[in-house]
């Protein structure tokens, strides 16, 4: 009587409807790890700060520092230097935005808004990374950088003045307290 | 005919229309589990493989990174540790099944011989993904076996040096193993699709004694025997997730949970619970080579068991089924190293000897009578 129902059951339209289903819930159940294996692990990144004393960087340096990878100038600018980024004309600029994440995206790119703020004006912060392919630009004493890559020309605020770049360097999102930098994502 | 034609043809005699014996039980559907396996054991070591460094320094350390960083890892880790294991249970029942019902004689010898080649296959890629996580118990459990190797008699050292490619075990040794664990998958798919196309060839073996032809009595496969599958894949498959998330680190050593280390040899070493009857065979011997020795003869009288056995009645099958139950024993008696355990383990290998040398004996016994009873006529 047993075997009957046993067999009963199992040739029943319910059931085999109930074996595929678990069948494909199966298989769903072991890729969809292996296909999150995949996606970047944002958690990680976004608590990862990067701490830097800005009191080890000497008046008119330029230090390039890598974080996690990402390559950062943090320039410390001397007035002649600031004097000079503010007095180029603002309409022979390629990108009249400021690019700077810290701003509103329409900001203009004045000097005021690259660097970082009243009383931190010798304090410029940017991606070291030249906005056509990505190459690090060279450190050009009074005239700001220049990347050998495809000959992009920045200004002292590291607004792109020629070449085939299109956009400013970005500035990324940062605070400064007591001296100490912090940039996060 | 056309192409399109042709295919459907073959789609239709191989899948829809295969013809199934009627006497099968639930044992006869884990070909198609331990293929299902595989494949999850591919998915999984993709898984596990974007997140692994091969390195001895870094190996141990990009695991644990693995598990605490991204979600559903442990889930991977799992699948794949756990389905290894898993696979090796259902192989076993698998040549159970195999050598039980006869199903290895006259047509299907070469089934059995493609077969024993993907157990190989699959011990030696098993192996090398035990050795991967660089715990404890999988560096010297790389050691054990490496120096086995050197036991070969005349090229012993050579071949060991190749091997491992140092002469030390460590960063050489594991990159290769990653290698080729990586690329042995690719083997074993190959191995196994010939072996299911032989397999379509002859048609599977009932559970009767005499060979079922597949003329008589069969089902086709779609839709009862699909059904009978599916139902069949489940249960197994309950059974892989049971072990995933009730009973994890049923067949993990606790050993296995430290990093390697050089300096310290762990007090028990044994391998995974697969190669516990070939490793107590090996303990049952005082002598290394007369270990490695008869290792290897079982394998090969495994391998060539078709032309060893190849009657079959009702006596066979109460053989077969003592002969499994001798080598749970010989495994169960390999984690121990006390005097009965060494007992038991030469006990149940004679009887090994025996299950597959004794036709072989019975043959030359008879010839031998016959030929006595001929010269004294």
């Amino acid at each position: 009587m047993m075997k009957r129902l046993i067999i009963d059951i199992t040739s029943s339209h319910f059931f085999s409807i109930l074996v595929c289903i678990t069948t494909i819930f199966n298989f769903g159940v072991m890729i969809w790890p292996v296909i999150v294996q995949f996606l970047p692990n944002s958690e990680l990144e976004s608590k990862n700060n990067f701490i830097v004393n800005l009191s080890k960087i000497a008046p008119g340096k330029c230090e390039l520092l890598s974080w996690k990878g990402i390559p950062i100038f943090i320039k410390n600018r001397l007035i002649f230097e600031i004097r000079k980024a503010r007095s180029t004309d603002f309409f022979a600029l390629k990108d009249k935005l400021a690019r700077n994440s810290n701003l509103a995206s329409n900001a203009k790119a004045f000097d005021r808004n690259r660097c970082a703020g009243k009383k931190l004006e010798n304090w410029l912060i940017m991606f070291a990374s030249c906005t056509h392919l990505g190459c690090i630009p060279v450190e050009r004493i009074n005239q700001g950088w220049y990347c050998y890559c495809h000959n992009s020309h920045y200004d002292l605020a590291g607004r792109i003045l020629s070449g085939p770049s299109v956009r400013n360097l970005i500035v990324p999102k940062y605070k400064i307290i007591n001296n100490i930098l912090i940039i996060n994502e | 005919m056309s192409n399109q034609a042709k295919l459907i043809k073959f789609f239709e005699r191989n899948i829809l229309n295969y013809r199934v014996p009627k006497d099968i039980n639930i044992l006869y559907f884990l070909g198609a589990i331990l293929l299902f396996l595989i494949i999850v054991q591919i998915m999984s070591g993709i898984g596990l493989a974007i997140h692994y460094v091969p390195s001895s320094s870094e190996a141990f350390l990009s695991i644990s990174r693995m598990l605490k960083d991204y979600p559903y890892s442990w889930i991977v880790k799992s699948l794949h540790s756990n389905g290894a294991s898993l696979m090796f249970v259902f192989l076993y029942f698998h040549i159970f099944k195999a050598m039980y019902y006869g199903a290895y004689r006259d047509s299907r010898n070469l089934t059995w011989y493609v077969g024993s080649v993907i157990y190989l296959v699959l011990c030696i890629e098993s192996f090398m993904g035990y050795v991967l996580p660089w715990g404890q118990m999988s560096y010297w459990a790389a050691v054990v076996i490496t120096n086995f190797i050197e036991a070969v008699p005349l090229v012993g050292k050579h071949l060991k040096l190749i091997f491992i490619g140092d002469y030390v075990i460590g960063d050489k040794l594991l990159r290769r193993f990653f290698v080729f664990h990586c690329v042995l998958p690719f083997i074993l798919i190959i191995l196994i699709l010939y072996h299911v196309y032989i397999i379509h060839t002859t048609g599977q073996k009932g559970t009767r004694l005499m060979q079922s032809s597949m003329f008589f009595s069969y089902n086709k496969f779609w839709p009862k025997i699909l059904n009978y599958e599916l139902f069949a894949f489940t249960a197994y498959t309950f059974s892989l997730w049971v072990i995933i998330l009730i009973f994890p680190n049923l067949f993990n050593s606790i050993e296995n949970l430290s990093p390697a280390s050089v300096h310290k040899t762990p007090d028990n070493i044994k391998p995974e619970w697969y190669f516990l009857p070939f490793y107590s065979i090996l303990k049952g011997f005082e002598s290394k080579t007369f270990g490695i020795i008869s290792v290897v003869l079982i394998i090969v009288l495994f391998v060539l068991n078709p032309i060893l056995n190849p009657s079959y009645n009702k006596f066979d099958k109460l053989l077969c089924f003592i002969l499994f139950l001798s080598l749970i024993l010989l495994a169960y008696a390999g984690q121990f190293s006390n005097k009965l355990c060494i007992i038991i383990i030469r006990f149940c290998f004679s009887y090994t000897m025996f299950y597959f040398l004794f036709p072989l004996f019975r043959i030359f016994g008879i010839t031998f009578v016959k030929c006595v009873i001929n010269k004294h006529l």
